[in-house]
């Protein structure tokens, strides 16, 4: 516990704003196109996946993962 | 019927002049004119009038002072009914239907009576007309900003989409229209329809010639120029020595007038003895014509020619109005098909409701503007704008184009309305790249 380093989503030039839904959106989408782009190999993706679980509130997440499931998230990368 | 009518309109029949200043008065008040006064019958006999029925009430301005209507309380009190009919505080479907007749009702009858304070009362003097264009361009420009919100609203959605719609525009797996459809054929029906309606607007207030199989129908004032020509070769009428005339004639009475003047104004406000206000009383003297003439000044034979001068032009025109209205219902019939076959609805969504928003804000608009439109036609069949119809207090040169011209102003209104939705919804907002 004593060597772990607590970290949080890195800055993104991309979302300078206070607000930062966008850039959570933004690495949920990056994170499952990653996944998808590595054939189900998520091992080079955890920089979304860290990002986004720090960003996004959990009830957004398994909201999107419902309409993932249902196939209307809507974003055609994922 | 016509003292019914009139206390329907709630106006005087006496300052009106339909039944007192008929063809026996008439005639008379063309005698008393020419004793009396260098100046045009109509201003005359209201003057007349007004001096015998209402001594105390002379008009001292060119301004209209309304009677009092029902036409605004059974506009309104309507209104204020749909309110409540539709949050459901009263019920009733006799009484909606009673409402709904008593607004439309309403609107005609105040129609009417607008018409009728210009065509028999005389009271759309110079200044009037001009509040009245004022008052319609202040009007087209609140219309401006409403729609300018719409648009600030679509702006606002679709230049930074939010993450529920997939951060794109149109938002992600939806189908929109293409602007190469009916849009366009939309936008080629109303740019249509506004330059037939302007090309007849310019027929009407003769800046323009029409030519009809190949014969060319000339304005009224160039065929009266003719006609007087013609037959009354011996006096060689330049209009400026007419206009001389008429100035040396009123210049000659203007002791007497000075009289009536002092009596008329001595309860008034003092700066009105300056006005030169004989002149100013019902026409602003940079707009009289020169060849300001009343029908009892006309040869029957000048009278009838000249009426069938303008039946030919407002035939002309006509066609104008029922291509402009026929455009107009072809427009709302494309939209009503894109609206039934939509693939969006007005509650699925943020594009749907803007989408619904703005155009059917501006479908509304098409039709309130087709029902001006409607009016003008209607008051051309029933024949407004012929001489023999219009009345004792007729001026030939005087076109009677003030409401064509508000018809036309919001008609270009929509139209311009239309391209911004068109650019910016059909085009702009239906490239998915």
């Amino acid at each position: 516990m004593e060597g772990e380093q607590l970290q949080t989503a890195p800055y993104n030039p991309r979302f300078p704003q206070q607000n930062q839904t966008k850039h959570c959106w933004a690495n949920y989408v990056d994170y499952y196109g990653c996944v998808r782009h590595y054939n189900g190999d998520n091992s080079k993706c955890q920089t979304f996946f860290n990002s986004m679980n720090s960003l996004c509130p959990a009830a957004w997440l398994s909201e999107w993962d419902e309409q993932k499931a249902a196939t209307l998230f809507p974003s055609d990368r994922v | 019927m016509r003292v019914f009518l009139g206390n329907i309109f709630g106006m005087d029949l006496i300052s009106r002049g339909v039944e007192s200043t008929g063809k026996k008065v008439g005639a008379e008040a063309g005698e008393w004119r020419k004793n009396e006064w260098g100046y045009p019958t109509a201003t005359q006999e209201v003057i007349f009038l007004a001096n015998v029925y209402q001594p105390k009430h002379v008009k001292r301005h060119p301004y209209h002072i309304v009677r009092g209507t029902v036409a605004p309380l059974l506009t309104t009190l309507p209104l204020a009914y749909f309110v409540l009919n539709y949050f459901e505080v009263i019920s009733s479907k006799i009484g909606f239907l009673i409402a709904l007749s008593s607004f439309i009702g309403g609107l005609i009858i105040w129609a009417i009576s607008i018409v009728f304070d210009s065509l028999y009362d005389q009271q759309h003097t110079y200044e009037v007309k001009r509040g009245l264009v004022m008052g319609m361009m202040m009007f087209i420009i609140s219309e401006v900003m409403f729609f300018f919100s719409f648009f600030w609203s679509y702006f606002y959605i679709s230049l930074a989409p939010t993450i529920a719609i997939g951060c794109v525009w149109p938002p992600f797996g939806l189908t929109v229209y293409s602007y190469m459809g009916l849009p366009l054929l939309n936008t080629v029906l109303l740019l249509l329809s506004g330059a037939i309606l302007t090309d007849g607007y310019t027929i009407l207030t003769e800046q323009k010639a029409v030519h009809e199989n190949n014969e060319k129908v000339i304005g009224v004032e160039e065929a009266f120029t003719n006609l007087m020509n013609l037959y009354e070769k011996k006096k060689s009428i330049n209009t400026l020595t007419f206009v001389d005339e008429r100035r040396e004639k009123f210049n000659a009475k203007k002791e007497t007038n000075f009289e009536q003047k002092e009596i008329a104004i001595s309860a008034g406000v003092k700066e009105l003895r300056d006005l030169d206000w004989d002149l100013y009383f019902f026409e602003n003297p940079q707009n009289i014509e020169p060849n300001y003439k009343t029908p009892t000044d006309l040869s029957v034979i000048e009278y009838a020619l000249i009426t069938i001068f303008l039946k030919k032009r407002n035939k002309v025109i006509k066609t104008r109005l029922y291509f402009t209205l026929l455009c107009a219902v072809i427009f709302l019939c494309c939209q009503g098909y894109e609206y039934y076959f939509a693939p969006f609805s007005m509650n699925d969504g943020i594009y749907g409701s803007l989408f619904f928003l703005l155009t059917g804000f501006h479908g509304f608009h098409v039709l309130v503007g087709s029902i001006l439109i409607g009016i003008i036609t209607i008051r051309f069949i029933v024949g407004n704008f012929d001489l023999l119809n219009v009345g004792t207090q007729f001026q030939i040169f005087k076109n009677k184009s003030t409401g064509f011209a508000c018809t036309l102003f919001y008609w270009h209104f929509v139209d311009i309305v239309w391209i911004f939705l068109y650019i910016v919804i059909y085009w702009w907002g239906s490239s998915n790249s």
